[in-house]
């Protein structure tokens, strides 16, 4: 048993493995406002890797609709019982206990799932359950249906702003492929791995027995077990596009199909160069350094489960703060509100979303006319059509978008169908 | 292809969910909602006269809506209200 | 009471005492320092051992061992212990060692879907026969304390059965709709299949894996999946057949006529969620393999021999007692 630092919850914590971190490590921001649930990334990786036989109720990718959906079904509020079963009233966080690097969102104070489990004497890595067949049932159900303030559908109180009485938003979830993965914990033969040179976590499918102690331990439900093999599988990052090894990557790593198929362009990856220590280094032009650790309107998922997720979230702006506070820790409130009025920065890296597949490893941003001020929610905010570049691995221009879209109108008089 | 037929399920009875949220035509509920409309375009770089035009196309039924309801002074006040002194000029 | 002293003659008895009490163990067969172990004789075979009748009455030769078993709670995942005892025979042929294990289940577990597990069994040896392995214990580090596992797994026995890879998934889940599996015949996408993991293998020759470990987390396949046998559940009770050539490939335990070594015993109750560490396992019992081969008038141990030979060992051993004592009691000569 060791202790390892975790800089999502500023502190120290139990892990079965000591302290080791890979040189590179996988990561993505996506921008849940943006999220319409066309799943076209779930079809993206289902066309790419699980269309096979015992693969049929796989989504290693997966949409589903908060507050009441989740794939499985209550995935995240059983596991959040179970700690608070163990530590009752214990999982808070202490704000205000904070470092911008060491613990950017404060100092958690409750028991993470490996520290649980060693107080139950469960007899496993970390605190889990296996999901029943029927769970994974119905991905998106409960698809569109909002939670409402009152508790009466019939007579909800009036919409009120910015957090909505009534209210629903979609959470779109891969592996995580975290730092100190639960999976990679639980596995009692080794047979999980995270690689040296991308950080990407992936099970072994000649080592794997089928014991589904991953299964049952990895809190976010990412390894599933296929029936017709017997050995478990979960998402690999489609390591090859990563590895630069796709045709279309021309060599250089590029998205995954999830990212790349992205239509409503919430979803920006990369790769974050580490510290030894685990920390991410120091990367001013890299657009997920920014939008992780310089502006920090993306925050980790469930971070006080203690596995340190590296898929980041841009939380929605309309759902109420504590819910949101619980799923993604206190850095939400500021977050929002960075989100909300945009930074003239941040404003040009959000138009790297989706402007290229290749992974963006720096960014320039070439300064342009101001457009206007406006006034919103009381506050003044400027925008500016500033040119933002995007360079490859190797260097190479990738991408090179402005902030203000071309835009062109047709005269209306002359076409009937012109809008 | 295969498979068989798939029977009825009483958990997924394939109904639309449509949530009612009661507004009396004053005050905050309308105006709020209006200007939310115009102050996400604006984020998203439209300008004014672009805007307005979501109000005018019969075709987007829930800000025409408004404009039925307000007349379409009341949207351009709050279109000014958002894009403040440059509203006039039309932005870029 | 008289000094005890030693003369010449006491001398000469007390070894002599003490040898013929040594003859009369090592002829039982028994090495009175494992003695605190229970104990599984592999006596020789007189008669045909029956590779597919688990019943046949060849297996009246064994005697029966009913071994302890207890849960699994050295290392994480812990679980188990629900099924108590194991009945272990085992018998050889000069060919082939035949380990037989019965035990109760009332439920017959395959692995089928994504909650359930199957039922098992294993038997575990020592690699180096004589080499002391903690037991509870996948092996230990150093390269000669590894150990053998024979693993048999019900639903690899339901595979030979049926001949098929795996259930079908339209077997499993009737009603499930799919228009269309691209590449279906392109391995690749059997992942685990196509990387011959043992656990997927489709065409399965025995139902019981060959494996090696020198540790918790390390178990591998063997090189040679030589290791057969059956498995049947009746009236909710399992009875397996383990059996392995007793000519030795490299790097495996000598399990030929005359080795003494050690054996533990693994049960898997699928319908308890057992798997992996969580099992009902036993310490190590000393495994003797007889030395003689079957119809050269070799021993035979059935209850009444064992019997016979006990009060012959008795009265032998109280002669030899008499002889000690008397070396060493009887009043010094002059």
């Amino acid at each position: 048993m060791a202790d390892v630092f975790n800089w999502q919850l500023g502190r120290k914590m139990r892990y079965r493995f000591p302290e080791a971190h890979p040189e590179w490590q996988f990561a993505a921001v996506f921008n849940i406002n943006r999220c319409i649930a066309c799943q076209t990334c779930s079809m993206a990786c289902k066309s790419t890797w699980t269309f096979s036989e015992g693969q049929e109720y796989m989504w290693w990718n997966n949409v589903e609709t908060k507050p009441y959906g989740g794939y499985p079904h209550q995935w995240d509020v059983h596991l959040l019982q179970m700690l608070e079963q163990v530590n009752p009233g214990g999982q808070t966080w202490d704000a205000a206990n904070k470092d911008a690097k060491t613990a950017p969102y404060g100092t958690y104070q409750g028991m993470t799932i490996f520290e649980a489990a060693a107080k139950q004497n469960a007899g496993q890595e970390a605190l889990g359950y296996l999901p029943k067949d029927e769970d994974w049932t119905a991905p998106n159900l409960y698809e569109d249906t909002a939670r409402n303030g009152t508790g009466d559908l019939r007579r909800p109180k009036p919409v009120s702003l910015p957090e909505h009485e009534t209210w629903f938003f979609y959470l779109q979830r891969i592996c995580n492929h975290c730092t100190y993965p639960a999976c990679l914990a639980a596995c009692p033969r080794n047979a999980i791995y995270k690689r040296h040179e991308d950080g990407i976590v992936l099970i072994d499918q000649s080592r794997c027995r089928g014991y589904r102690k991953c299964a049952e331990e990895c809190p976010y439900k990412k390894p599933m077990f296929r029936t017709t093999t017997r050995v478990s599988e979960k998402c690999i990052a489609c390591y090859p596009r990563i590895e630069g090894a796709d045709p279309l990557s021309d060599g250089v790593p590029m998205e995954t199909r999830c990212m790349s198929a992205c239509v409503g362009k919430i979803r920006l990856q990369g790769l974050a160069r580490l510290n030894s220590d685990g920390t991410w280094a120091e990367d001013r032009s890299n657009p997920l350094y920014f939008l992780v650790h310089v502006e920090r309107v993306a925050l980790p998922l469930y971070p006080q489960f203690g596995t340190g997720p590296n898929v980041y979230y841009i939380p929605p702006r309309w759902v109420p703060r504590p819910y949101l506070r619980q799923m993604f820790g206190p850095g939400v409130d500021d977050a929002i509100a960075r989100y909300e009025l945009p930074s003239r920065e941040l404003t040009a890296v959000l138009q790297l979303f989706r402007a290229t597949r290749t992974v963006i490893f720096r960014y320039e941003i070439q300064e342009g006319p101001k457009v206007r001020d406006v006034t919103v929610g009381g506050k003044t905010w400027s925008l500016y059509n500033d040119t933002v570049v995007g360079f490859d691995k190797r260097g190479r221009e990738a991408v090179r978008i402005t902030v203000m879209e071309p835009f062109y109108e047709r005269p209306s008089d002359r076409y009937i169908n012109s809008v | 292809m295969q498979g068989a037929r798939k029977s009825y399920e009483t958990s997924d009875p394939l109904e639309a969910i449509a949530v009612r949220i009661p507004w009396d035509g004053e005050g905050d509920g309308l105006e709020a909602m209006a200007r939310c409309f115009i102050e996400e375009y604006a984020r998203m770089g439209w300008d004014p006269p672009r805007i307005a035009k979501l109000f005018a196309n019969p075709y987007f039924a829930g800000t025409n809506g408004v404009l039925e309801l307000r007349g379409s002074d009341w949207v351009q006040r709050l279109i000014g209200e958002v894009f403040g002194p440059t509203a006039a000029e039309g932005g870029d | 009471m008289k000094r005890l002293g030693l003369t010449r003659g006491r001398r000469a008895a007390l070894p002599l005492g003490l040898l013929v009490a040594a003859v009369l163990l090592a002829v039982a067969g028994v090495n009175p320092v494992r003695s605190q172990n229970p104990l599984l004789v592999a006596p020789a075979a007189s008669g045909k051992v029956s590779t597919t009748n688990l019943y046949s009455s060849v297996w009246d030769q064994a005697p029966s061992v009913d071994v302890t078993l207890s849960m699994q709670n050295v290392t994480n995942p812990m679980g188990g212990g629900e099924v108590a005892t194991v009945r272990a025979r085992a018998l050889h042929d000069g060919k082939r060692l035949y380990i037989l294990l019965e035990w109760g289940d009332s439920t017959r577990d395959l692995t089928l879907g994504l909650t359930q597990y199957g039922d098992a069994a294993a038997v575990e040896f020592p690699r180096t026969p004589g080499k002391t392995v903690p037991s509870f214990c996948m092996g230990d580090v150093a390269p000669d304390r590894g150990v053998n596992i024979w693993q048999w797994r019900a639903v690899w026995q339901e595979d030979i059965a049926t001949k098929q890879a795996s259930a079908s998934i339209q077997a499993l889940h009737p009603d499930m709709q799919v228009d269309l599996y691209p590449f279906r015949n392109d391995p690749v996408y059997m992942t685990a299949r196509d990387v011959n993991n043992l656990v997927s293998i489709p065409a399965r020759t025995t139902p019981i894996d060959n494996l090696v470990a020198n540790q918790f987390g390390t178990l591998t396949d063997a090189p040679q999946q030589d290791v057969h046998g059956l498995g049947e559940w009746r009236d909710g009770r399992w009875r397996v057949l383990l059996y392995r050539d007793m000519t030795q490939p490299a790097g495996m335990p000598s399990l030929s006529p005359g080795t003494t070594t050690n054996v533990a015993l693994a049960v898997w109750d699928g319908a308890r969620g057992n798997r992996d560490g969580m099992k009902s396992v036993s310490s190590f019992l000393d495994l003797q393999i007889a030395a003689r081969t079957a119809g050269g008038g070799g021993l035979h141990w059935g209850a009444g021999q064992t019997l016979a030979l006990l009060i012959g060992m008795f009265g032998a051993a109280t002669v030899g007692l008499f002889v000690l004592i008397y070396a060493v009691v009887r009043p010094p000569e002059r």
